[in-house]
């Protein structure tokens, strides 16, 4: 089982705060999935710790340098839930 | 069958009489748009859902469809209704990906293949329930509440798409669109008792789908029959420079090549060879499934395939290595949602920009979305990244290598698409790893980037559908589409039974 503090610390790392109530709930649910996970140790892997690979090994192809008209700031602008002219607004950054 | 709807039933039908001039577009939006008014509520099928917008584009595709057939144009979908996923971007329709964080999102720009639907007649008809930002497999992670079943809606109907797929099987729309990361179009559409089709990775444009899973994501569509999904398939497919993880290969004719082959093969699979996937069977197997499983084998060999069995030997190691690899992209995928540029913003977060991160995103996120980008965020973090995403990135690549190995024993392969037929509604949301481990037969060609599909293949004891999964070699759709259809004119499953409610 991982402790209420590496939950804890998890959450900080995707920028997530959680409460009281959440906390042993997924102590509890990330525990039980992180212990499934564990059989990847068992996995035969013939591969060896060089491989590397693109596992699609899809191209992935450039499209042409062309200009196109994008979207315009005023309709972009429309989305922010909080703005001031043509600029997100956010907390204040530096003291 | 039951004759309920009165054109045909089908996308293939409504577009050919639209394009004889014998029916009206706006005859058809209507009847589904009574459909829909009366019976989504029942189902909690639809986010959006607006008769009179629907009606009005409908009205402005009938002209668009009547001025092209005069210069000679043609429409594959004139005048077919298809409700889109929540996660696929409309413009000035609200597309929410089922979260409270882009509860009032409309997006700037339609998704590629929104366009390509509309540009072939189609009308798009609301907005589709689903998992929240399709991490899910009952559809039931929904800020906007769970869809049900339709044949029983006491049951979940499968997920993340799971009201594209409620609203197909009740004929609420003709065609759905869903987006599949891990099974969620073939897995509801086998719960549904309706056909889903995941196209090879790279087949569809993303542009405009909202990322989860970026090396796993595919859209697929819903339909009531195979060939349905050909023709849906073969408009949505192709090459988009806007996406350039999108292929760059000729267009495909599945439809098409569909049309002679039904003509050719005298509903025979003569020549064909079907591997049996040997993994099928194992202990968590249901007892109704495996019944419709060994039936749809002995139907495959009455109509001439010859089965060999095949054995994907690492498959017990797919959903960690499923569950580690999307986790890690959504983490990742999902840190773009912070109260900024668009979506929710905490209006109860402390000073700093970093507290209004955590509270937005805090408030923002349901249960099942926070598990997973923490799950990402930890297999990622530094100490565990060897341990776990390292080891998966093997692991998809060992699952490639059986999977092309299967693949030259056998044209195609089969499997169950789900161990189980619906849940109930509850039962599993307690215990997210029980509802992952129902995953296993979809998520590998997730992994390894096959197309495949499901397609009905009887019932279990308490009467809910059970769907096969036909799986084929990378880009091989038009091979795909023609194994299940000589599977589905023996049977006819699509059609012999159909959901109680509402009819």
């Amino acid at each position: 089982m991982i402790s209420k503090e590496h939950v804890v610390k998890t959450a900080g790392l995707a920028r997530l705060r959680l409460t009281e109530e959440e906390i042993p709930h997924f102590q509890e649910q990330l525990s039980r999935v992180l212990d499934f996970f564990d059989q990847m140790d068992q996995l035969v892997d013939h591969l060896g710790n060089d491989w590397r690979g693109d596992v699609l090994g899809t191209p992935t192809p450039e499209r042409p340098d062309e200009a196109v008209t994008g979207i315009a700031i005023e309709d972009v602008m429309d989305s922010a839930p909080q703005k001031k002219g043509t600029a997100f607004q956010v907390p204040k950054i530096i003291e | 069958m039951e004759e309920l709807v009165p054109f045909g039933n089908s996308a293939s039908a409504i577009a050919a009489a639209v394009s004889a001039g014998q029916l009206g577009v706006e005859e058809v939006c209507r009847f589904y748009a009574d459909r829909t008014d009366a019976l989504h509520g029942q189902l909690n099928s639809h986010i959006t859902w607006d008769r009179e917008s629907f009606l009005a584009e409908g009205q402005q595709q009938a002209e668009r469809i009547r001025e092209g057939l005069a210069g000679g144009q043609q429409f594959p979908l004139a005048g077919v209704p298809v409700l889109v996923k929540d996660n696929i971007c409309t413009r000035g329709i609200p597309t929410t990906a089922a979260s409270k964080i882009l509860q009032n999102f409309s997006p700037l720009y339609d998704a590629t293949v929104i366009t390509r639907l509309r540009e072939a007649g189609a009308v798009i008809a609301g907005k589709a329930n689903m998992d929240e930002f399709a991490m899910g497999s009952s559809s039931e992670s929904s800020w906007f509440g769970p869809v049900k079943n339709p044949w029983d809606t006491e049951r979940v109907p499968g997920g993340s798409s799971g009201g594209s797929a409620a609203a197909v099987a009740l004929d609420l729309v003709p065609v759905a669109l869903g987006s599949d990361t891990g099974g969620s179009v073939r897995q509801p559409a086998s719960f549904c008792g309706i056909v889903g089709m995941k196209p090879t990775w790279g087949r569809v444009s993303r542009y405009g789908l909202i990322a989860y899973g970026s090396s796993l994501d595919q859209i697929g569509p819903l339909t009531r029959n195979i060939s349905d999904a050909a023709l849906v398939h073969d408009v949505i497919a192709g090459h988009d420079s806007r996406d350039s993880t999108s292929a760059d290969r000729p267009d495909d004719h599945c439809y098409a090549d569909l049309l002679a082959f039904q003509k050719e093969s005298g509903g025979r699979y003569d020549g064909f060879t079907i591997g049996v996937l040997k993994e099928s069977y194992g202990p968590g197997l249901g007892g109704g499934v495996r019944r419709a499983f060994d039936q749809a084998l002995s139907e495959l060999e009455k109509s001439g395939a010859r089965l060999v069995e095949v054995s994907i030997p690492d498959l017990r190691f797919a959903i960690a290595t499923y569950y580690i690899t999307a986790t890690a992209e959504a983490s990742s995928n999902l840190s773009r949602f912070d109260g900024i540029r668009y979506g929710y913003r905490s209006q109860t977060s402390g000073p700093g920009l970093d507290d209004l991160y955590l509270s937005s995103r805090s408030e923002g996120f349901g249960r099942e979305v926070k598990q997973r980008i923490m799950l990402g965020a930890h297999v990622l973090s530094s100490g565990y990244y060897d341990a776990y995403y390292e080891k998966a990135t093997h692991a998809r690549q060992i699952l490639r290598d059986q999977y092309a190995a299967a693949f030259k024993k056998a044209d195609l392969i089969v499997c169950p698409t789900a161990p189980k037929t619906a849940f109930r509604l509850g039962e599993n949301l307690d215990d997210s790893l029980s509802m992952y481990l129902g995953d296993i037969f979809t998520i590998s060609l997730n992994l390894v980037g096959n197309p495949g599909l499901s397609l009905p293949c009887g019932f279990d004891d308490a009467g809910l559908p059970v769907g096969i999964q036909f799986m084929a070699p990378q880009h091989q759709e038009s091979l795909l589409f023609k194994g299940a259809y000589i599977y589905e004119q023996s049977t006819k499953w699509t059609e012999k039974q159909r959901p109680h409610s509402g009819s």
